[in-house]
């Protein structure tokens, strides 16, 4: 384990005294690299009022590394899969040291506004995403209500 | 994980203590600098710059840390545009001009603290009014009109951001103990003052005691080996005939600058083509050490062409090939994850988990904390001692003969190195209790 980069220091002080409304990232106690973290679902998206839970981790290598993030609460979505990755450019291909947590979780909160059911993850939710969204929308609304109730 | 709590959080306080952020200024009169001291600011390690380098894109970042990028993607980390080392160029400007800053910064933001002080002494009454009133309004101004009424009412503002801006925010945070450090790390307490010793400035005590202190004696270190018009005096106190050439030694710096590009670009290897002792022998005719396995040697040259390539083309003050050495060796120590199974280097890797390298920079010599140390760490090396001890029950199972005690002590010298080492003699008696053990019970 290298020690903790100056970075990752100033980061986790960001979002602890300047957090992103309707998100929260609290580090862990043990392990100053794992962080748990809040999305509120975006207005007007099927996941609005609810609160989702994630984890996310620096690896050695952050910030050359993408973070590795995760869905820990059940979601409905067609680029979410049923363990919780998630299919999301920045956390990919498109990863660059110049992002940060910060923008890494506002990304996926921009996901959870607009589903891309082109670009699946979980192919199931994906085809009913486009043979009939609205049941899929309502789906996704039910899932929210069930499994991401605010604490 | 067995970390002592205790000593991770004070070492993690001191350097929150350290971290400095844009947002300082926020709470000042001053908060257009802000966007200053985030523009000198490396994407990568969202430090400020040291050796600047330019990309064709017209994008600057430390010259470490976008080569280190480069040896993953060959793209730049802000706008993607394709990219390759050899068409960064070094900005000697940018580093003089953030070189300076940094110096500046400092006395900076302690003058405009001072100046919040004075002024919120002169204009106490309106704080009240202050607090429970308009911020709103001001807050959503732009800066242009902000410089004008501060000019007729200097304290409203001012006193307006600090309270509602910055300390509540922070009070309001979460109950955790992590949590609550990062939070309340910026608060610095700002009751007595005290001259420092060095400079003759007066600071707030804490600040004085944590930060400034080092600083102070760290720019008077470099200041003296990085002098380059030969002035009468080598540091003054005050205001003197060499005072005005230090104060603008930047800028002759830059002026001087751009006459050392002797040194050779160290080339990238295609390693897929190499043997191992092409591989080796590339290694040693650099003076690097060939140990490890073929992708250690790799990582190892990797890393040292960085250091190089950064050292010899960009910055303006290279250092010898020995301190680069110096500096890969250090980085081997953090970033070997135990993939080596020498008792030597799993100690090494032990050591540098825990702690900066700049802490680890005097473990050999005598200012190192060597009793601190063995209690920080108390557990690790008990776990070690466990392991040992486990092995060596193995191996006696395995061997079932007296050839077994043999073979003890070799493996007990692996686990600490450092046999000979006088202070260590706590962690030798438990040892040595260890090696009677196996022998008695054969």
């Amino acid at each position: 384990m290298a020690s903790l980069p100056k970075r990752i220091i100033k980061e986790t002080e960001r979002l602890v005294s300047d957090p992103v409304p309707g998100i929260t990232a609290q580090p862990h106690e043990d392990n100053l690299r794992y962080f748990q973290v809040t999305i509120e679902g975006p207005q007007q998206s099927p996941y609005e009022s609810g609160v989702f839970e994630l984890e996310l981790f620096l690896p050695d290598d952050y910030p050359m590394e993408a973070p590795k993030v995760r869905f820990l609460t059940k979601i409905y979505h067609p680029n979410i899969d049923r363990l919780g990755r998630i299919c999301l450019d920045v956390l990919k291909t498109n990863w660059s040291p110049a992002l940060q947590i910060r923008t890494v979780l506002l990304s996926i909160q921009a996901l959870l506004a607009s589903p891309n059911p082109n670009d699946p993850l979980a192919n199931d939710v994906a085809e009913d995403w486009i043979k009939n969204e609205e049941a899929a929308i309502e789906k996704a609304r039910e899932w929210t209500r069930l499994y991401a109730k605010p604490k | 994980m067995t970390t002592n709590r205790g000593a991770r959080d004070s070492k993690l306080e001191q350097d929150i203590q350290d971290v400095t952020d844009p947002r300082d200024f926020l709470q000042t009169s001053l908060p257009q600098m802000m966007d200053i001291d985030t523009l000198l600011r490396c994407h990568i390690c969202k430090d400020f710059i040291k050796i600047p380098v330019l990309t064709p894109c017209g994008h600057t970042f430390c010259s470490l840390c976008i080569r280190e990028y480069l040896n993953r993607e060959l793209k730049c980390p802000l706008c993607l545009a394709e990219l390759r080392e050899s068409m960064l160029r070094s900005e000697f400007l940018v580093n003089e001009i953030i070189e300076s800053y940094k110096q500046a910064r400092v006395h900076l933001l302690e003058a405009l603290h001072k100046h919040n002080k004075s002024v919120a002494a002169q204009d106490e009454d309106f704080t009240i009014e202050i607090a429970s009133g308009d911020n709103e309004e001001e807050a959503s101004d732009d800066d242009i009109k902000i410089i004008e009424t501060r000019a007729s009412r200097p304290a409203k503002r001012v006193i307006g951001t600090v309270t509602s801006g910055g300390k509540r925010a922070r009070q309001e945070l979460g109950n955790s103990g992590i949590t609550a450090m990062f939070g309340k790390s910026k608060e610095k307490a700002q009751g007595e003052t005290a001259s420092c010793p060095i400079c003759n400035k007066s600071f707030s005590l804490d600040y004085l005691q944590r930060t400034h202190l080092d600083d102070c004696l760290v720019s008077m270190n470099s200041a003296v080996k990085t002098e380059y018009k030969p002035t009468s005096e080598p540091e003054t106190k005050s205001k003197s005939p060499g005072f005005e050439s230090h104060i603008t030694k930047h800028t002759n710096r830059y002026l001087e600058s751009g006459q050392n590009k002797n040194s050779a670009r160290l080339p990238k290897l295609n390693f897929p083509s190499m043997s191992q002792s092409q591989l080796k022998q590339k290694l040693s005719s650099l003076s690097l050490p060939v140990n490890g396995n073929r992708q250690q040697m790799i990582n190892r040259y990797n890393h040292f062409e960085m250091l190089w390539n950064s050292n010899f083309l960009d910055s303006m003050e290279p250092v010898s090939e020995r301190d680069l050495r110096r500096k890969l060796a250090s980085w081997e120590a953090s970033h070997n994850n135990g993939d080596n199974i020498q008792g030597k280097s799993s100690i090494s890797t032990m050591l540098s988990g825990k702690t900066t390298l700049s802490r680890l920079k005097d473990f050999k010599n005598d200012r190192f904390d060597r009793k601190g140390w063995i209690r920080a760490h108390r557990t690790e090396f008990q776990e070690l001692l466990m392991e040992a001890r486990d092995s060596l029950k193995k191996m006696k199972n395995s061997e079932q003969s007296s050839t077994s005690h043999s073979m003890n002590k070799p493996l007990l010298d692996q686990v600490i190195p450092d046999s000979k080492d006088v202070q260590l003699q706590e962690m030798q008696t438990e040892t040595d209790q260890l090696r009677e053990e196996p022998s008695s019970r054969i």
